[in-house]
């Protein structure tokens, strides 16, 4: 599997390449208190943003993967390799952090993926994750065949991460970063047709504006911990 | 993320008040706590800045809608 990031969304979002950038990530290490020598990965890093602002901010021992030869190229953090979130080239128990920023739903194993991040934290390590979810659960079945099916609904992930063995710390509405990069992504390109254009390129029954506001699509932060 | 939303024609009006032709520059636009920075014709003097109605009804109508959504 391979992925580009179009540059019209990097132009917008920077490179972080997500609702809120390093606002939320900083939120989550203050939260979570990292001594220095923490060891910290993080999944789907592309471009290294994350990667490079945990290092130089807070002295954190970081590395990173991702599906995308392209992005990992131009990460200025060399502990990044080409890899999948599902299957992770690294042993049991390594990790004192996990992060997973707008990630986890555009996996096809999100399950999987999980069960991974928990195999390679130690015990009382912090998965990070912020991402989209669905604030109207019940349009859920209605965007099953759309492509915000891999967005589901707060209860519903937080149910994955209790049979993943995760506890949760902290659950947080940030679905303003979302609405605000939507808004300067539509002043950016021209229109809203523009936005879907972007993030649905390809045939989607489902993926008209007012089935997307149906769904009311919001952006969370959450951190839980490995028991 | 400065967008050009200037038109040649833009630039043939004046300033009422300074009596200065309108340049193209940086401006910030706000709404329910949100920035954007564009560039737009303004006085260079009173910094006075110009939005066209094809800017106001079209994309800064969308935007706004979008920022008003719950």
């Amino acid at each position: 599997m391979q992925y580009d990031i179009p540059e019209k969304l990097r132009a917008v979002t920077g490179d972080s390449i997500r609702p809120g950038g390093l606002i939320l990530t900083e939120r989550a290490a203050d939260f979570c208190g990292f001594s220095k020598s923490a060891r910290i990965v993080d999944i789907g890093c592309g471009f290294g943003t994350t990667l490079s602002h945990l290092r130089h901010r807070h002295g954190f021992r970081v590395c990173g993967i991702d599906i995308s030869a392209r992005m990992l190229s131009e990460s200025p953090v060399q502990t990044a390799v080409q890899a999948g979130a599902e299957s992770l080239p690294f042993g049991a128990d390594v990790f004192d952090g996990v992060f997973c920023e707008c990630v986890l739903s555009l996996l096809s194993l999100p399950e999987r993926a999980l069960h991974e991040f928990h195999r390679v934290l130690q015990s009382g390590g912090y998965l990070i994750m912020s991402d989209l979810y669905l604030r109207n659960p019940g349009t859920r079945s209605y965007l099953l065949s759309s492509c915000l099916s891999g967005a589901v609904t707060k209860s519903e992930r937080i149910m994955q991460l209790s049979d993943c063995g995760f506890e949760l710390l902290l659950w947080e509405d940030h679905s303003g970063y979302l609405k605000e990069m939507a808004a300067r992504i539509v002043w950016m390109l021209g229109s809203r047709e523009d936005l879907m254009k972007l993030f649905f390129p390809g045939p989607c029954s489902a993926c008209d504006w007012e089935s997307i506001q149906r769904a009311r699509p919001g952006y969370f932060l959450l951190i839980a911990r490995k028991n | 993320m400065n967008g050009d939303y200037s038109r040649p024609e833009d630039l043939a009006w004046k300033c009422r008040r300074c009596d200065v032709n309108l340049v193209v520059g940086p401006a910030v636009l706000t709404y329910m706590g949100n920035r954007i920075t564009a560039d737009l014709p303004q006085c260079p003097v009173c910094g006075f800045v110009m939005i066209s109605e094809e800017l106001a009804l079209g994309k800064m109508a969308e935007v706004e809608q979008i920022l008003e959504d719950k």
